[in-house]
């Protein structure tokens, strides 16, 4: 085909994979799926995509699960009826890191005509799509799939329908506030003018009214949030930012109006309407960034933790291989093994035979067994971990703007109550004065320096792929001093890699490269994945017979028997309890032909990045593995041995994390279910690319792109982030003290309050729009 | 005075057509997401557009 040759030496193959171009020694693609991935893109004739693309990120190819989209209840939640004979379902899809990705995105319709549109956020890293009526969800989730993205469940339709409304209403308000307060300035410079040359008081009544009616939207409509958060603030008896607000509003205009009825030339309607609009964007601003990522994970892992097919406590049932238990039990008869990588985070398969226990949401992987159920639904483990999951809280952490901003209204308010007991006490209340209070303290730097700084730090991580959920995110980590990792998945890939070979006769390579690849494809071992992408085979060897946890034999052409298993058992000396997959050996006639090296995977980016992140900080590993994988990884990433835990269940994982969370900042870095409950413990959780989807609902920050590196820069914005709103808040706390003592010394009149309120605004946005807490351009 | 009820007469239409642009674009969904369209506006492809085919 000359378009695949074109492009071959477009991507090049110097050992890197066409698909991902992830280090490929042993051919053009470094995994089957990477195969299957670039098959599909090519097939639907959008191989433009791979001139189109910025550097190499495309997802690493997904563990295979039981679909989550499959379900009744997943369809019945997520799909929603667009027209006639359409409906649409929006997903969060994991690997979209360029405009390249968005374009490939975008262009599925053409491809696939079962759907109609997707049109991709690239902000929230969801698409939309709609799809013809009848078409299965699994399988238009199956298309994206197919082209290396991870597809997610998004947000559910009622609450993203009820959100977006919010939002436009929200986008209104500040559109009216900020259009009547530009309105009202025209006018009122007529009457700033007059301050200065004089003007009659039938000018300045005329003139302040019709201001009045201009502005009357922004307090009447735009301004009925602050209103509704001072009232809050009231019932509550906590002095927040709104109370200070509606106040300064309300005060400010209805002493306007006044002002104008007399013809006293001391409006403050231009002020009010802009210190509305002001404070509307920058509340528009936290909300757009905190709405960043929600999605449906929690409900679907609990969908797949459910009732089990109808299995009851007692019940015998067989399961096929490739099947999930549909509860917990033990297995009555056979032999097999099963993929428990939910529980222990482990893909390594668990070897079961009679007795042994089997938990609901594991994989039978080899073999029928029959099993005794005991338990289901939610007295599961799984259904335990889940409700364990949601119970875990955050601890109460107080944020520092909140803080501040509660001094700075408190304060506020015990002056003007003093400013009210003097004027009593004198029998005057100088109500000039107590309204250039109000205005000179209107706190724009908080309500607007804070949210312009969030809202620029959030859109700079978006960009990365950092998704974080909520605003209060980078304060919490930049306190962040102990880092826990996961370990598989977290700092390891999940599938081994094949480092090495090692033929005791070079030329026999090219006689038994068929032979090893048939006998890979024959096995769903996690181990020989490698083999199966090193050495393509048509089919598997339709002799081989697998002996559960040690390896694959099959008698040659010639009656000798060919082993391909672990080292001990393809020797024929007996196998160790403690025996690994690290290395597997190809014999003939119990004499070795060649030896496969593994290796554990550490991520290449992890050693640098590891030590980067524990710079200052304590570092832990918490893993479901065995002793002597996990020690390895501690070793190749700089992490004390002491401090490298093995053979946590999840419960353990959370109930440590919880432990080290009373004594210390924890940040928890994982990515399965066991995972769950210590990401919700941590102060703050992070997930990584690929994690299952109870692991992403329940975490804070989520790396959507498959690099360590990202969670180095999140740590070294987050003390920039914090940094910057310190000052901006300090900028806040001097001008208002300084202008508050102006105001009692009678330095300053209410006019002059109003026309600085603005440029102080302006000052700390200036500030805040140019600070970029993300430093390397992504 | 006429002049002053001018001006404001003209100020507040003025308002009004910017308001009616802003509510439409609002309803039309312009504002929802303001990243991904920047970048769609560099695809120049001869692909049909996934808008035209629906």
């Amino acid at each position: 085909m000359d378009r695949e040759a074109e492009l071959k030496e477009s991507t090049g193959t110097d050992g890197t994979c066409l698909h991902c171009g992830l280090p490929s020694p042993r051919g053009p693609y470094c995994c089957p799926g990477c195969e299957a991935a670039r098959a599909a893109i090519l097939g639907m004739g959008l191989e433009e995509y791979y001139t189109r693309r910025v550097g190499s990120g495309v997802a690493a190819f997904a563990i295979p699960e039981r679909d989550p989209f499959a379900t009744e209840a997943a369809v019945k939640r997520f799909v929603r009826s667009a027209g006639p004979d359409a409906d649409a379902v929006e997903f969060l899809l994991e690997g979209v890191t360029c405009s390249a990705c968005a374009w490939l995105v975008e262009r599925v319709p053409l491809a696939d005509p079962r759907i109609l549109r997707a049109d991709l956020d690239m902000g929230r890293s969801t698409v939309n799509v709609m799809f013809r009526r009848g078409t299965r969800l699994d399988q238009v989730a199956g298309t994206f799939r197919r082209m290396g993205f991870r597809v997610r469940p998004g947000d559910d339709p009622e609450i993203a329908r009820a959100r977006r409304a919010e939002v436009r209403l929200w986008v209104l308000r500040t559109g009216v506030a900020l259009a009547c307060a530009a309105a009202s300035m025209h006018v009122a410079i007529g009457l700033y003018a007059g301050l200065l040359e004089g003007i009659s008081r039938g000018i300045v009544r005329e003139l302040g009214l019709a201001l009045a009616v201009v502005t009357a939207p922004v307090v009447l409509w735009c301004a009925i949030p602050f209103y509704r958060g001072a009232l809050q603030s009231i019932r509550a008896r906590r002095a927040t930012l709104d109370l200070l607000v509606a106040a300064s509003i309300l005060v400010g205009y209805f002493t306007g109006v006044w002002n104008a009825w007399r013809g006293v030339n001391e409006t403050y309607f231009d002020a009010v309407a802009m210190l509305t609009g002001f404070l509307l964007a920058g509340r528009l601003v936290t909300r757009l960034a905190e709405d960043r990522v929600r999605s449906g994970g929690e409900f679907l892992a609990r969908e797949l933790a459910g009732e089990g097919g109808g299995a009851r406590p007692g019940d015998v049932v067989d399961f096929a291989a490739g099947e999930v238990f549909s509860g917990d039990g033990f297995v009555r008869a056979g032999r097999g093994s099963m993929n428990a990588a939910w529980l222990t985070g482990e893909e390594e398969p668990v070897p079961l035979a009679a007795g042994d226990k089997i938990w609901a949401g594991a994989v039978n992987l080899e073999g029928r067994l029959e099993v005794e159920i005991e338990s289901t639904g939610r007295d599961t483990r799984m259904g335990r971990i889940l409700s364990m999951v949601s119970a875990a809280s955050k601890g109460g952490l107080q944020k520092l703007s909140e803080r501040i901003e509660q001094a700075i209204v408190l304060g506020v308010f015990a002056v003007v109550a003093l400013l009210l007991a003097w004027g009593a006490a004198l029998g005057h209340v100088d109500g000039r004065r107590i309204v250039a209070v109000l205005l000179v303290a209107c706190p724009c730097a908080v309500g607007l320096a804070v949210p312009a700084v969030l809202g620029i730090a959030h859109r700079q991580a978006a960009r990365r792929r950092i998704l974080l959920k909520g605003v209060d995110a980078f304060e919490r980590i930049a306190q962040i001093n102990t880092v826990v990792f996961d370990k598989t998945g977290t700092l390891t890939r999940a599938i081994p890699r094949l480092l090495e070979e090692i033929w005791t006769d070079p030329s026999a390579r090219s006689r038994w490269s068929g032979k090893v690849g048939a006998l890979a494809l024959a096995s769903a071992h996690l181990a020989l994945r490698p083999l199966r992408a090193a050495f393509p085979a048509f089919a598997a060897d339709p002799d081989a017979r697998e002996t559960p946890g040690c390896g694959l034999e099959t008698t040659d052409s010639s009656g000798e028997t060919v082993r391909l298993g672990r080292r001990d058992w393809a020797l024929g000396t007996e196998a160790s309890e403690e025996g690994t997959w690290s290395e597997i050996v190809l014999a003939c006639d119990a004499l070795e032909v060649a030896s496969f090296r593994l290796g554990s995977g550490v991520r290449e980016e992890a050693p640098v990045a590891v030590a980067a992140i524990l710079r200052g900080r304590e570092g832990w590993i918490l893993s479901g593995d065995r002793a002597g994988p996990v020690a390895a990884v501690a070793a190749a990433c700089g992490i004390q041995p002491e401090r490298a835990l093995s053979r946590r269940d999840p419960e353990e994982k959370l109930r440590f994390v919880e432990a080290l969370s009373r004594v210390r900042k924890v940040l928890f870095v994982g990515d399965g279910i066991n995972d769950a409950g210590a990401l919700r413990a941590a102060q703050v959780g992070v997930g990584v690319q690929g994690g299952a989807a109870a692991a992403l609902a329940s975490c804070d920050v989520y790396l959507a792109r498959d690099d360590l590196g990202l969670l180095v820069e999140l740590l070294e914005a987050s003390k920039r982030v914090r940094g910057h709103i310190v000052l901006a808040l300090t900028w806040a706390v001097v001008w208002n003290v300084l202008g508050v003592a102006l105001v009692l010394l009678g330095y300053l009149g209410p006019v002059v309050c109003a026309c600085l309120m603005p440029l102080s605004s302006l000052a700390v946005v200036a500030y805040a729009l140019t600070r970029h807490p993300f430093r390397r351009n992504p | 005075m006429s002049v002053f009820a001018i001006l404001i007469a003209g100020g507040v239409f003025l308002f009004l057509i910017f308001l009616a642009l802003l509510v439409w674009s609002i309803r039309n969904g312009q504002l929802d997401d303001l990243e991904t369209p920047a970048e769609r506006a560099l695809w120049d492809d001869p692909h049909e557009k996934p808008d035209d085919k629906s």
